[in-house]
């Protein structure tokens, strides 16, 4: 005994990542319910020499960009946490994206760029095309999804990870390993290597779910051929990895798709938002009239010259139309 | 060691981020320091036990006393002083254990490795149960001193203290500890081991 090495100190024994991710859910979960738990206590002498000069602050930013109504800065996206209820889904509207929150589930939205961390739970991401707009980001965990414009889900729970692509393509980090995944295509990081085809029939999971697994038991398994018969059978459908929509759209619900997606656009590029509108305004479809107004509306909220002519053009063109009493005061407001 | 100016003011700016109530800049903060907070929360108490609970809180405090850090020290070693504090509040909170310690068990694996792993996994958890035993700042200063191996200067910053209380705080602890070992050769033997024969 007396011949044995030394035995040192303990070594100290890690967490689990199960334990950890306990910790940090139960961390943010008490940080939620703490009602001021990380701001400092204001100093009563402190206050003032700050309140000042940001008073001041605000009354300069306030009156240069009233002034400037051409050229309007984007508005600054703070860090915004979105919690849904435990028993309903949520939806926010982030940087051109539409983000369906599942019950119970957790996004934060980066200020700094068009990032979303998925704190827990799951979320289906509509993202509109992002032309020559940076990449549209999601965290979780180790993974990290890449996009450019796409609806897909990503689910999350503890350190499992699901992304699941509904159209359009994304691309998926985990760790060192980079996935490219496309329509109708599902990814896990418990099999990091695959990506698997979502059977084409199979019903969409739907963000209430809390579950990340995929949900393939709603397909119908395809009938077996009958070997005797010769009746022409179609070919099983194989879901191809598509960038774009299979489908096809009338214009309408083109129209529709493309309306919704520059309603997002207007906080960040309204310009573009007001062009969006007059081209679907020109088409001629239902959404002609909701989308000539709401170029109006926009151009009168920022002051746009072109906005008196454009009501006129509204009220010309669909003088009973839902908005149209809207309008009416509009111009009025503008003339006066 | 000092840290570099760039690591403390890298420091200062996530401490001010993640004080303003930046979320990203909390996990960022917390991913960055959750080891060592761990570690000094384990070092203290011996076991994982009632520590995912402990690490909660600790991160509760350090985010709540963010926005009095200065960089005066690595944010590192300021939430190391926050998991210190931490575990004394845990410890004091604590009652005493009422059972005795246990004989050692048998050993029957052969092999050297597996031998001396089982012989200080059992000296450690005799250790830990005689600390439970002796007064909270005094076993965090031998925990951190002795066990952890950092020098007086530095647990004298963990715990707020000087570094005259710390020395006397770890003699006092390793006398008591050895009172308290008495006649268990695997105790007394550990104790002298880690005190590199001081005990």
């Amino acid at each position: 005994m007396s011949e044995d090495p030394k035995l040192g100190p303990p070594p100290v024994e890690p967490l689990s990542d199960v334990a950890w991710a306990r910790v940090e859910r139960g961390l943010w979960a008490r940080m939620d319910a703490a009602p001021e738990p990380v701001h400092a206590e204001p100093s009563r002498r402190r206050w003032l020499w700050v309140a000042a000069p940001l008073v001041a602050a605000m009354a300069i930013v306030f009156l240069v960009t009233r002034d400037r109504s051409d050229d309007h800065p984007p508005p600054e996206i703070a860090d915004v946490r979105v919690v849904a209820p435990a028993t309903a889904s949520t939806t926010a509207t982030f940087d051109d994206a539409h983000i369906e929150l599942a019950p119970a589930s957790a996004v934060v939205m980066r200020r700094d760029r068009p990032a979303t961390l998925l704190e827990r739970g799951s979320a289906w991401f509509s993202v509109a095309p992002r032309v020559d707009r940076p990449e549209f980001t999601v965290l979780a965990g180790d993974t990290t999804v890449r996009v450019l414009g796409t609806r897909f889900r990503v689910a999350r729970s503890e350190e499992r990870v699901t992304v699941e692509v509904d159209h359009g393509r994304v691309e998926v980090q985990y760790r060192d390993r980079v996935q490219i995944l496309g329509s109708k295509q599902i990814w896990s990081s418990d099999a990091p290597e695959r990506v698997e085809n979502l059977p084409q029939t199979a019903a969409v999971p739907t963000p209430e779910s809390t579950d990340p697994k995929p949900e393939p038991t709603s397909v119908e398994p395809e009938p077996k051929p009958e070997p005797t018969r010769v009746v022409p059978k179609p070919e099983p459908t194989r879901v191809v990895p598509k960038l774009v929509e299979p489908k096809p759209k009338s214009t309408s619900d083109l129209d529709q798709a493309r309306f919704e997606q520059l309603s997002v656009v207007e906080k960040t590029n309204p310009q573009a938002a007001i062009t969006g509108y007059l081209e679907i305004a020109q088409r001629g479809s239902k959404w002609a009239a909701n989308a000539l107004y709401a170029a109006a509306r926009l151009a009168s909220d920022r002051r746009d010259p072109r906005a008196e002519q454009l009501l006129t053009s509204y009220l010309t063109r669909f003088p009973s139309h839902a908005n149209a009493d809207d309008a009416r005061a509009l111009l009025s407001r503008i003339k006066r | 060691m000092g840290a570099s100016l760039a690591t403390r003011e890298s420091d200062l700016a996530l401490a001010r981020r993640a004080a303003a109530g930046d979320r990203t800049a909390q996990r960022e903060l917390f991913a960055a320091q959750k080891t060592a907070v761990h570690h000094t929360l384990f070092r203290i108490l011996g076991n994982n036990r009632d520590l995912e609970d402990l690490v909660q809180d600790a991160f509760l405090e350090i985010f709540r006393a963010l926005p009095s850090f200065r960089g005066d020290s690595t944010l590192t070693r300021w939430c190391q002083t926050i998991a210190t504090r931490t575990a004394y509040l845990a410890i004091s909170r604590r009652k005493p254990p009422s059972v005795e310690l246990s004989l050692v068990e048998e050993i029957i694996a052969s092999d050297v490795n597996t031998h001396r792993v089982a012989q200080m996994r059992e000296a450690a958890r005799r250790l830990y149960a005689a600390m439970e035993r002796i007064d909270a700042k005094q076993r965090i200063a031998f925990a951190l001193a002795v066990i952890d191996g950092l020098s007086l200067a530095e647990v004298a910053q963990l715990t707020e203290s000087s570094v005259v209380a710390v020395k006397t705080r770890v003699w006092r602890a390793r006398k008591d500890l050895m009172k308290r070992a008495g006649k268990d050769a695997v105790l007394a033997g550990y104790l002298d081991e880690l005190s590199g024969g001081e005990a």
